[in-house]
């Protein structure tokens, strides 16, 4: 099991049925826009609401990580979109 | 003397069967031709077998050859180069002999090229299918066929467990083509007064292309089950488990997200790791 040091989410990079999963972090949900509009990370446009925002359009994380291959062939295919802060094993 | 029309030509025939004798779909090899073998694997510990028979420049017999690849797991190409000399190639055929990969998660093709390094031109294709260990690309009999042709692999995928607060998502991997079946989750909601509202959410990584509430509005301190499935309509026991709609055909090619939308989500909120029920291809770009 490995914790995502971008998101915080946990997975398993080999699935059940031995296949690998690639983790990609998911953009910021309403609580967490809310928190970074709160702490001035994000600026809404003038007059819209968290609500808005986050109904109207797609926030992505700061430092995402994708664990998904650039290509499947060539140099491409060796190198993952984005590092972001990393994932780490997780005790058993 | 006899006119030079009746003297019997030399013969340059060599002491060898015919070639259409002997079997096989005879192609003829030079010493700078070599096969190609080119695979795409989405499924562990798969071995792939290409084996086959020439029959060499001067020879009476026909022999065989074999040889395996150990293709990587990521859906990325896997090649094998096969120099089999002067000769004539008259049959081959690629087939799982280690690993039990379903129809879908093995690919082969089999091509000629001319020389052995990794950009050796590409002539033409034998042959290029689904492979497993019971279903096995062959030439001449068989055909050249899509990585996304025919039925793909059913599999049961479990996605990323969000932290607290955070939204479900789960992104189609390079190299895969995904058609989901259906989609399920728990949200655990904090004691946070609100009416949480759980969308299903498909995106092309950046642009939303289909959204869906299963239209139950989760309150405080519950744990509820979300379920989604194609062409279902929204029903079922609020508190317990509710489900809601997929269109009948889903499919979505990498980069592209299957996510959840949540109105009023809180941050002490928990999403479970959702299952995913789905049929996947490789596809090869």
């Amino acid at each position: 099991m490995l914790k995502c040091q971008s998101c915080g989410a946990t997975y398993e990079p080999i699935q059940r049925d031995g296949s690998q999963y690639f983790h990609a972090c998911a953009p910021l949900s309403r609580s967490e826009l809310k928190a970074a509009v709160a702490a001035g990370k994000i600026k809404l446009p003038k007059g819209e609401t968290v609500d808005d925002a986050h109904a109207r359009r797609t926030y992505e994380r700061p430092n995402k990580r994708d664990e998904n291959l650039k290509a499947t062939r060539g140099k491409g295919a060796t190198e993952i979109k984005a590092e972001g802060a990393g994932a780490v094993e997780l005790e058993p | 003397m006899a006119p030079d029309a009746l003297v019997p030509p030399p013969s340059f025939t060599l002491d060898i069967p015919a070639v259409a004798a002997i079997g096989g779909a005879p192609l003829y090899l030079t010493n700078d031709d070599a096969l190609l073998l080119t695979v795409f694997n989405g499924a562990a510990g798969v071995t792939v077998t290409i084996s086959g028979r020439t029959l060499a420049f001067g020879a009476k017999h026909p022999t065989t050859f074999k040889r395996t690849l150990t293709p990587a797991t990521n859906r990325t190409a896997s090649t094998l180069n096969l120099n089999l000399g002067d000769g004539w190639l008259l049959n081959c055929q690629v087939v799982v002999t280690a690993g039990t990969p379903l129809v879908g998660q093995t690919w082969a093709r089999v091509s000629l090229v001319r020389g052995l390094t990794s950009i050796a031109d590409e002539h033409f294709v034998l042959v290029s299918d689904t492979v497993t260990q019971n279903k096995a690309a062959a030439w001449p009999s068989g055909a050249v066929k899509g990585t996304i042709d025919g039925a793909g692999a059913i599999r049961s995928v479990t996605g990323t467990d969000p932290a607290a607060g955070s939204e479900c998502s789960d992104t189609v991997p390079a190299g895969a083509r995904w058609r989901l079946h259906a989609w399920t989750v728990s949200l655990v909601t904090s004691a946070v007064v609100a009416n949480r509202s759980v969308g299903l959410t498909i995106d092309d990584g950046a642009n939303i292309l289909f959204q869906n509430s299963d239209g139950f509005s989760q309150t405080a301190s519950l744990t509820v089950r979300h379920c989604f499935g194609e062409a279902l309509g929204n029903f079922g026991n609020p508190g317990v488990s509710v489900v809601g709609m997929l269109p009948g055909v889903m499919l979505l090619i990498a980069g592209w997200r299957i996510r959840t939308v949540t109105q009023a989500i809180d941050a002490g909120d928990n999403f479970g790791a959702p299952q995913l029920l789905i049929e996947e291809w490789n596809e090869a770009p």
